[in-house]
């Protein structure tokens, strides 16, 4: 697969931290029924770049995040840390490797224990991580870092008396209190207000410049994967559809699912257009709403094609893989030279020609 | 605060009653409070809106800013401890004979009024519908509690209601858990429909759903207004939605309008400085890429408002005149909307934004910069 010689748009920041190669998760539902829920998922993370995971709901991008975070066994496929595969059978083994990893989730009114104030939620794992540091001082230092100050004031309070965005600031210093070398970040910002959402990205940024985290930031806003991520992988039905710069796979996305999404963002420069004025929507889609079908037999051909406006019979047929389209880009998709005739002209049989 | 109240509401009307034809739906100075031990919170402050037939009006604010419960204050659908101490609503519907002021209305009023007449798509759809029930079953419940239709008739009603938004008739016997997240939101329009209301009023309808998904509900939203006229009141958190969305919006901040214009006026020349700052608030996908601030902080209690604009604390053009400032919505000189008003007395759409003061920088002279390793 040429997947192999792409070079991750995330690679220029600094040095590999974790690799996913071929991942794959299989869940069996009922009777004889598999869900594909990632598969054949392979990608880089580097120190100090984000790499941003884009698909809808159930696209398999939270499982993958699980997956790399080893709280799900893998049906398939490798984990690497620092170049050494990463098995993780007992205790002490996923201990060491969540102080190197470190998961933040979604929700942070359920990901916070009620019961407990914040000191309880930072002294944790800074007990579990890190034995000989000064735990008052090391959980004020934490506070400091992703601003929840002053620190003292917040000591002893409880979830319920925090707000959203003070409570995701709660679950970044959690996390940061293994001090860890990769951050997987699973819709951090999705359930906060508009206007504090920026406010946690920039965070976040700076968190990853100062500790020079590989970050992944799963989310299903493309648009806040172009302003806060070096590279985007695109995923649908548990496939990775597109990767390429967050720049590039924006403003000329490729893969008709990719051009789907960047339709459907809500677009402020667009006044008047599809959806005031007029009831006709714009966009290649024509049943977009339809879920992506997971199940195992429903999986011949490739997986957008009864949402796919240029879907044909070798579509409903084989699976594309990844075509590369420049160094940084590729998407899976048969038909690129319809679907995005500007990105693939003279790339007919060469493969790695330059688009820019 | 030191304004008069009533000589504010007298003012904000101008800006209020923007629809040249009596408006469907007319709020006027309502105040909404919450009663706790520690004080009144005072959700909604003297507000004025108009919604006009067939208009389109978005109620954008963050959590807490008292735009929901504006919407269910003047349907009356709030329960103690909030307390609607003041204000009129009255509502102008075509079917009903003469404007009647919602707040006054009988109980039984109140039964004909609702469903009928004003509509409420509820945000989440998961907890709205009965889970026990088929979607059949909930629908005939809106049509029968609502219309007196024989048997035959409500359950044609409800196949077609399904119709209407999309969604196969085979799926009137499924279960709430058996449908997406999109079909259930689909669903709760359905019944919102059911009685043909004039006035439907979503509340953040499509805030849990994908992208894609929200897309096609907004469409289908869009679409069926135009087909039957109703009007519609969206409130959402997510400015962006809405100046796609909406003829006119509404910003709200701390129980109060800080700005009303059209959704062209909204995007070009923003004159509130909390305006600006939702609207800074959300990345864009097209044009170039810029660094982005949000809105630091956070609304301020409303048991013990500040006084005067409620949004000083986090204002990057506040200046010592703005603890006097009454919030009176007053007419943007420069604007082309001649309806475009502000709280802002202060700030122009064209006033230059001041120097960006530096972040915060974290923990200074510390030494946990170098974790990680």
């Amino acid at each position: 697969m040429s997947e192999q010689t792409l070079t991750s748009a995330a690679a220029a920041r600094g040095p590999l931290a974790m690799e996913a190669i071929s991942l794959s998760k299989d869940f069996q539902i009922g009777r004889g029924h598999t869900l594909h829920a990632v598969r054949d998922v392979s990608f880089n993370l580097y120190r100090g770049a984000v790499v941003a995971l884009v698909g809808e709901s159930g696209s398999g991008k939270s499982t993958a995040a699980r997956l790399l975070a080893g709280q799900e066994p893998l049906t398939s496929g490798t984990i690497r840390l620092d170049g050494r595969q990463v098995r993780v059978s007992s205790r002490t083994d996923f201990r060491r490797y969540k102080s190197e990893v470190q998961l933040v989730f979604q929700d942070p009114f359920s990901s916070l224990n009620p019961i407990h104030t914040v000191r309880y939620h930072l002294e944790r794992p800074v007990k579990l991580h890190q034995r000989s540091v000064n735990l008052g001082r090391e959980v004020v230092s934490l506070m400091e870092q992703v601003r929840l100050t002053p620190a003292k004031q917040f000591l002893a309070k409880y979830p319920h008396e925090l707000s959203g965005g003070q409570r995701q600031r709660v679950s970044f210093a959690r996390a940061l209190a293994a001090r860890p070398s990769v951050l997987l970040a699973d819709e951090p910002v999705s359930m906060l207000d508009v206007s504090i959402r920026l406010e946690m990205l920039n965070l976040l940024d700076d968190l990853r410049q100062r500790f020079r985290l590989a970050m992944l930031y799963i989310t299903h806003d493309i648009a806040s994967a172009r302003y806060f991520a070096d590279e985007i992988l695109v995923m649908y039905a548990g496939e990775i559809v597109e990767r390429g710069p967050a720049e590039e796979v924006t403003q000329v996305p490729a893969h008709p699912y990719t051009q789907l999404l960047v339709t459907s963002a809500p677009d402020p420069d667009n006044l008047g257009s599809a959806l005031r004025g007029g009831s006709r929507r714009q966009g290649p889609a024509t049943e977009s709403g339809r879920p992506q079908n997971l199940d195992s037999s429903a999986t011949r051909g490739c997986p957008f094609n009864p949402r796919c406006p240029f879907a044909d019979d070798q579509c409903r047929r084989e699976d594309p893989a990844l075509v590369q389209i420049s160094q940084t880009r590729g998407a899976a998709c048969w038909h690129l030279d319809v679907a995005a005739p500007e990105l693939v002209s003279g790339l007919r049989g060469g493969g790695d020609t330059k688009t820019k | 605060m030191s304004a008069d109240p009533a000589a504010k509401s007298a003012i904000g009307l101008a800006g209020a009653a923007a629809p040249s034809s009596s408006p469907v739906l007319d709020i006027r100075g309502l105040s909404v409070v919450y009663r706790t031990p520690a004080g009144d919170v005072r959700a909604v402050d003297h507000v004025n809106l108009a919604l006009g037939a067939g208009e389109v009006v978005g109620l954008a604010g963050e959590s807490g800013s008292g735009k929901s419960t504006l919407a269910y204050g003047a349907c009356r659908l709030l329960r103690a401890p909030a307390l609607v101490t003041n204000g009129s609503v009255t509502y102008r519907g075509r079917r009903v004979s003469r404007p009647a002021d919602i707040l006054k209305m009988r109980p039984d009023e109140l039964r004909r009024l609702r469903w009928r007449e004003i509509a409420i798509v509820f945000q989440s759809a998961m907890n709205a519908l009965n889970p026990v029930l088929k979607v059949r079953d909930q629908l005939l419940d809106a049509i029968y509690a609502h219309l007196k239709v024989p048997r035959a008739e409500a359950h044609s009603r409800a196949a077609s209601l399904l119709d209407l938004v999309g969604i196969p008739r085979s799926r009137l016997s499924s279960y709430p858990h058996e449908l997406s997240g999109g079909m259930r939101q689909r669903v709760m329009i359905a019944m919102a429909l059911a009685a043909e209301p004039e006035i439907i009023i979503m509340d953040e309808p499509t805030t849990a759903l994908d992208v894609v998904v929200q897309r096609d509900i907004l469409a289908q939203i869009v679409e069926l207004k135009d087909r039957l006229g109703f009007s519609i009141l969206f409130i959402t958190h997510d400015l962006s939605l809405l100046l796609e969305l909406a003829d006119r919006i509404a910003v709200m901040y701390a129980g109060q309008f800080v700005e009303i214009a059209t959704s062209d006026e909204i995007h070009r020349e923003a004159a509130h400085p909390y305006t600006k700052g939702l609207l800074n608030s959300f990345p864009s996908l097209r044009g170039p890429r810029r660094d982005l601030a949000g809105i630091p902080g956070s609304p301020p209690d409303l048991r013990n408002p500040p006084p005067g604009c409620p949004f000083v604390p986090r204002c990057v053009y506040a200046r010592p005149e703005c603890q006097d400032v009454d919030m009176q919505l007053l007419p943007v000189a420069t604007s082309r909307d001649p309806d475009h008003v502000t709280a802002c007395p202060f700030v122009l759409p064209d006033t230059p934004a001041p120097p960006v003061p530096p972040v915060p920088s974290a923990a200074p002279g510390n030494s946990a910069g170098e974790l990680g390793t």
